[in-house]
């Protein structure tokens, strides 16, 4: 883990940059939470709904919704792929992406069916997640997401 | 068939025959930005549209149970070298129309505006936004202070039981220091949208009735309905908010106590499968519109043969 600001980050996984996925890739499978950053600035989460298991999702595609303090919005599916395992606890708990984005909090698993042409596009590297993080952090700073 | 369940129909139906004959069939659905909000039915486009100042920051005297000053915390704090004149004019180039001009209590219950009412003024005078304030209890000199600075539109919380305002709020005023502050504000003029909270003792149901007999006695532009929600890091974060079924039936008892105001479902309330049933309860009831609904809710008002109507600021905001 890599502190930056105040957050714990996992720099050796990959992340998707658009909504702020991380993504764990073994082979052909991926596990999939939010990043420490979105789940601070959406505030406590109170709801999660998935009906996706064995359905497959394009890129960017919703596979279930989530409701939280200050947002209420869709899931989208980070990479094409069908999804394998979802995190039950997440349901029963909403708060564990709160208090454990990168363990307990974990999102959903996927079967990854595009992965060598979708996979060079998420971050990945200590270096560029540390800089990408960052970049994302001011920028949501300035927007006035993060309570300063 | 069960003569319970007879009187439950009919206490349905009327309230929405009620909404039927009194309002045409638009039905209003708010999102303003006090959270992000994307759902199939409804886009949020302009975050910005409406926002929360806090003239206190995150301070409040008061420390009530189901708050503990969290509902403050998304607020953006009063900045004192700009001064609330300034913050509004930097938000109107940045797309905001509205906002809501909120803050911590003091121990009488009341929020510290007066110090800022010419600022206030200035943004209705100079910059034409629309202003709500959030107030506690309203005093004399700030009901005048408030009626000279020419706001839109004042929200508060009406509390029907003292022993909410003990317990709960820690203060020490009573059930009639609300009748009065409602009373004030009417008198001079200003467009009240008073709000009550189900729920609030401790997930019972306990002053609300009473709190829905004094706003009725009122002009009121529009009455917003919230639910408890149990808020983490808060005394109440185990409490279970009230039953749907209660909730129901005071959306239905509330459309038939008040015909012909609008009333609206707020902001807050539970999430989830929760908020699907009481969103669904609040159409069926005949209510006039709802804050961030549930996925799947703006289909069935439109199933009911209503119209639905999007707005991105507060249902505080009221009907235009």
């Amino acid at each position: 883990m890599t502190k930056i600001d105040k957050y714990e980050v996992d720099t050796g996984l990959f992340y998707e940059p658009e909504e702020h996925y991380w993504v764990k890739i073994s082979g052909n499978k991926a596990r999939i939470g939010m990043s420490p950053l979105i789940q601070e600035t959406s505030g406590a989460f109170v709801a999660v709904q998935m009906n996706a298991l064995d359905k497959e999702f394009s890129k960017g595609e919703a596979f279930g919704s989530i409701e939280a303090e200050k947002h209420v919005g869709p899931l989208k599916a980070p990479l094409s792929g069908k999804v394998i395992g979802i995190n039950e606890e997440i349901i029963e708990n909403p708060r564990l992406i709160n208090y454990d984005p990168y363990g307990d909090g974990w999102i959903i698993e996927m079967e990854l069916t595009n992965a060598d042409a979708e996979v060079p596009n998420l971050i990945f590297g200590d270096h560029k997640v540390v800089q990408w993080f960052e970049t994302e952090l001011k920028k949501f700073e300035d927007k006035g997401w993060i309570a300063q | 068939m069960d003569s319970t369940i007879v009187a439950e129909q009919s206490l349905k139906e009327q309230a929405f025959a009620i909404r039927k004959a009194n309002f045409c069939d638009d039905i209003k659905f708010y999102a303003p930005g006090l959270k992000s909000y994307n759902i199939p039915e409804f886009e949020q486009k302009n975050p910005n549209a409406f926002l929360p100042i806090s003239v206190t920051g995150n301070a409040c005297a008061l420390d009530c149970d189901h708050c503990d000053t969290r509902i403050l915390d998304p607020m953006i704090p009063l900045d004192l070298e700009e001064g609330i004149f300034g913050m509004c004019k930097n938000m109107k180039a940045k797309g905001t129309e509205s906002v809501l001009i909120s803050g911590g209590s003091m121990r009488n219950g009341q929020v510290p505006f007066l110090r800022h009412i010419e600022d206030i003024k200035r943004v209705k005078d100079e910059l034409g936004m629309k202003i709500i304030m959030h107030t506690g209890l309203v005093s004399e000199e700030m009901a005048e202070g408030l009626e000279w600075a020419g706001v839109d539109g004042v929200a508060l919380d009406i509390i029907g039981a003292e022993e909410t305002i003990e317990k709960v709020y820690h203060m020490n005023t009573t059930v009639a220091d609300f009748d009065a502050t409602l009373e004030r504000l009417t008198r001079h003029g200003l467009s009240i949208r008073p709000h009550i909270i189900m729920g609030l003792h401790y997930g019972q149901f306990l002053g609300e009735y009473n709190a829905l007999e004094m706003i009725k006695k009122y002009p009121t532009h529009a009455l917003i309905l919230v639910i408890l929600t149990p808020l983490h890091d808060t005394p109440m974060k185990d409490v279970e908010p009230p039953p749907t079924d209660e909730v129901e039936e005071f959306y239905q008892k509330a459309r038939i106590a008040m015909p012909d105001t609008n009333i609206l479902v707020g902001c807050a309330r539970p999430g989830g499968d929760y908020k699907k049933v009481v969103d669904i309860a609040a159409v069926n009831a005949g209510l006039n519109g709802i804050a961030y609904p549930a996925e799947g809710v703006i289909d069935f008002a439109r199933s009911k043969g209503l119209q639905p109507s999007f707005y991105e600021d507060s249902c505080s905001c009221g009907i235009d």
